[in-house]
């Protein structure tokens, strides 16, 4: 069979000339896109899709770490409340409009104007003022100390659109940027297509005519699209169809350690999960590398913290989760649970999350813990974890299962809301309930100050509270994965889950 | 006849109106909240009553009801929760791409179905009538899903002579129409079957024969033309259905319309494109069930309408 594919393929490049004069890339995406305004949404296809449109004044490269794109230098005062940015010059948007201070300032006060109603408008609850001095110098005033400003302004939402767009009213189908591709064509449920911007900053790219993105929201349709050549990339290539696309000799499986750390949080007003024990067994007791094996295929790594290796200020904890089924034991037997209870547990019901309920059910009998799953349709969990009419005393799940991914990736972004007593659900996602002052303390200091340095040793101490308190079974560091093309380059998959494309190109 | 069908144009009035009241509460009575859903994940509490506020969800439920009748009178289906766009052009958009899948699957499936059926009545507990049923019932019980997949990696994949998925061009329609179609020619070609299996025992059959009547006229004109009228709801029926968009089938091979929509709706909650979704489909049942109502008449000149 796989003789049959690669003759067929064969056949095909032949008749087409391969690759090399193909100048149009195209990808299946996993999602539906929802808007082609970033700074009004909260999905990774549409940061995504807008990448090579938008510029950022700040980005991120393949490991996440902060790097110049429309801002070329950026300084902080010392108690983090006043961030000023230079600009690069010589940028015009596609519609012809300078890039200069003006233009960020009026992008920077859409997104702090709360009254707009966007959904990146809480992340800037914080900017007091945005002045611009001169042509290309930007100075964002803070009303309180705010330490993970500049991953904020890195965050893939924080685009900038041309003002004179801004001005004429609706950007979420006309999308004016500064980058290496112009918006040309949306046809929603069906295509997306950008073209190469022949003016663009940078005369080295772009380097190919169009992208073209299709949401493709069945996983093996992407995947036989790629087989097929009718894409070249596939965006968010699920685990169990890797196998697939690595067989075949034309085809490479891209995979980069995520951010999100998926964990079943212990819901600790449940008095059984008030005793450290407790919370201690029920990690000993479940075996994380087959977890691995069993959900992700062996695509992922086993926790060391509580935040992923690629979040800023990681850090990584001893001792490293292991498994010991007799200690366990003998622990829940010092609790005064050695006949084990009863336990319900949530997640999604998708079939990643349903291996997840499973695995934890079986490992979980081997303490006596007799476990009831309940896979939740996604807008249900939804509303039952962060409805409004919540009550976190008489909330009934036990344990919940959940990934948190920081999408600045700044420590900030999953300490303060999966951690922090103010992240309590429904506010944010502590859905363990799980308060103490040392990381409320720690969270709070690391935010009053710009001082990586600083920030860095409030972000270990508070890393290290939680793992010596375990308010959660660390279950693992997924795999950000995707499929492509051999032959493509330039198109890859970021830690944080988004996909760039500025740089795509094609081999000779 | 004109009389009959104004008259029955009429009537739809009342059930539509009924179909309004349950159709809002059913969507409304759906958990799950579109603020949140739409605010996404890693949404704040703050977030999410922003999004409220923006999609007017903070009203009562009685006057969002009126709003949505008074909109449904004048032809005003609202924008879309998700995306802003109005649901009207939304429909506009899907409407053909289901309509021609559902004709391609039905068109295929009729013929097929009809042959397969009067073939199998015509030589019970042959070999070609066992076979036939055989195909039916495999028809009927394999998952769309998992024949979608399979056409798909041997035709597309492996063979590479249609292409994958979507719709831009008409070859596009012959994988997802046959998938489609394969249940519903199961059912028609069961239902002709037993329907021809019952006239063909009939006295004026018999008449047909003894008055030296070819086979080929007394089957296909005297016994399947009475054996018609079943057949014919029952095509009608299916065609209501395929024109509901097939959702599993249109997800697969990432066709355009009203199914791939709706799943997308129910997903976001986007509660204004799921009414006008559950409306069309209702509105399009009552017209067929019409249709095929005023059908009659013409396969049976002895139906009269009054």
């Amino acid at each position: 069979m796989a003789y049959l594919k690669t003759t067929a393929l064969a056949a095909v490049l032949a008749a087409t000339g391969g690759l090399a004069q193909a100048q149009d890339i195209k990808v299946a995406m996993d999602q539906v896109f929802h808007t082609l305004d970033p700074q009004d949404s909260n999905y990774n296809v549409d940061f995504s899709s807008m990448e090579g449109v938008f510029e950022r004044l700040i980005s991120f490269d393949e490991d996440m770490g902060l790097v110049p794109q429309l801002a070329t230098e950026w300084e902080a005062n010392e108690d983090a409340t006043q961030f000023t940015l230079t600009l690069r010059e010589g940028v015009v948007f596609h519609d012809g409009t300078p890039f200069n201070a003006e233009a960020v300032k009026a992008n920077l006060e859409r997104l702090a104007d709360q009254s707009q109603n966007l959904a990146k408008n809480s992340m800037f609850n914080m900017v007091d003022s945005v002045e611009a001095p001169d042509e290309t110098t930007v100075v964002i005033n803070l009303k309180e100390p705010f330490g993970a400003m500049i991953n904020t302004l890195a965050h893939p939402a924080v685009v900038m659109h041309s003002p004179a767009s801004l001005e004429e009213g609706d950007v979420s189908d006309n999308p004016v940027g500064t980058g290496p591709f112009r918006f040309d064509e949306w046809v929603p449920g069906e295509q997306l297509r950008v073209v190469a911007n022949e003016d663009y900053w940078d005369s080295e790219w772009p380097k190919v005519d169009s992208v073209t993105f299709y949401p493709v929201p069945e996983n093996a349709t992407r995947v036989s699209m790629l087989l097929s050549d009718e894409v070249q990339f596939v965006y968010v290539l699920p685990a169990e169809l890797a196998e697939n696309v690595e067989s075949n000799d034309n085809y490479e499986v891209l995979s980069r350690e995520g951010l999100t750390v998926w964990t079943a949080a212990m819901n600790m007003n449940k008095e059984h999960f008030q005793d450290p024990k407790v919370r201690e067994a029920f990690n000993l007791v479940v075996d994380q590398e087959a977890f691995l094996q069993v959900v992700y295929s062996g695509h992922g790594s086993v926790p060391d913290s509580p935040i992923a290796p690629n979040t800023q200020f990681h850090e990584a904890q001893e001792p490293a989760l292991s498994t010991d089924v007799e200690r366990a034991r003998e622990l829940m037997e010092e609790a005064g649970y050695g006949d084990g209870f009863e336990v319900e547990i949530w997640a999604r019901n998708n079939s990643t999350e349903v291996r997840m309920l499973q695995f934890l059910k079986q490992q979980l009998s081997q303490i006596n813990v007799d476990a009831t799953v309940l896979p939740l349709e996604g807008a249900t969990r939804s509303e039952r974890l962060f409805g409004s009419n919540v009550n976190p005393e008489t909330i009934e799940y036990d344990l919940a299962i959940g990934g948190w991914s920081p999408s600045t990736g700044d420590a900030d972004w999953h300490l303060r809301p999966v951690y922090a007593t103010e992240g309590f659900i429904p506010a944010m996602y502590n859905m363990a309930f799980y308060s103490n002052e040392v990381v409320d303390g720690a969270v709070a200091e690391a935010l009053a100050t710009a001082d990586p340095e600083a920030r860095a040793a409030a972000y270990a101490k508070a890393q290290e509270q939680i793992w010596a308190d375990q308010p959660a079974i660390f279950l693992a560091v997924d795999e950000k994965m995707a499929g492509r093309k051999k032959g493509v380059t330039g198109v890859i998959k970021m830690p944080d889950g988004t996909m760039q494309y500025s740089h795509a190109a094609v081999e000779e | 006849m004109f009389q009959y069908f104004v008259r029955r144009l009429l009537a739809l009035v009342p059930v539509i109106f009924i179909i309004s009241v349950f159709v809002f509460l059913f969507v409304h009575a759906l958990p799950g909240d579109p603020a949140r859903v739409l605010a996404g994940e890693n949404a704040t509490q703050a977030d999410v009553e922003a999004m409220r506020r923006a999609l007017n969800l903070d009203r009562s439920l009685p006057v969002q009801y009126v709003e949505f009748v008074r909109n449904l009178v004048t032809l005003d289906l609202g924008t879309s929760l998700r995306t802003g766009e109005p649901v009207w052009d939304m429909m506009m958009r899907a409407f053909p791409a289901t309509f021609w899948l559902s004709v391609a699957s039905l068109a295929w499936s009729v013929v097929f179905g009809l042959i397969a059926g009067v073939i199998s009545a015509r030589r019970r507990d042959s070999f070609a009538d066992h076979s036939a049923m055989v195909l039916a019932v495999s028809g009927i019980s394999i998952p769309p899903f998992w024949l979608g997949l399979l056409l798909m990696q041997v035709f597309s994949v492996q063979l590479g002579w249609f292409g994958t998925s979507g719709f831009d061009d008409w070859s596009d329609l012959v994988l997802p129409s046959i998938t489609l179609g394969a249940g519903v020619a199961a059912v028609m070609a069961r239902f002709t079957r037993s329907a021809m299996v019952d006239v063909i025992r009939e006295d004026y059959v018999r008449t047909a024969r003894a008055k030296g009547l070819r086979e080929r006229v007394v089957v296909w004109k005297h016994t399947l033309r009475n054996a018609l009228i079943p057949v014919v709801t029952m095509a009608g029926l299916q065609f209501g259905f395929l024109l509901g968009g097939s959702i599993v089938i249109e997800r697969v091979f990432r066709w355009p319309g009203l199914g791939s929509m709706l799943i997308e709706a129910i997903n976001y909650r986007d509660f204004v494109v799921v009414q006008a979704e559950l409306m069309l489909f209702s509105l399009e049942f009552l017209l067929i069930n019409l249709a095929v109502d005023l059908l009659y008449g013409i396969i049976n000149p002895a139906i009269r309408y009054r």
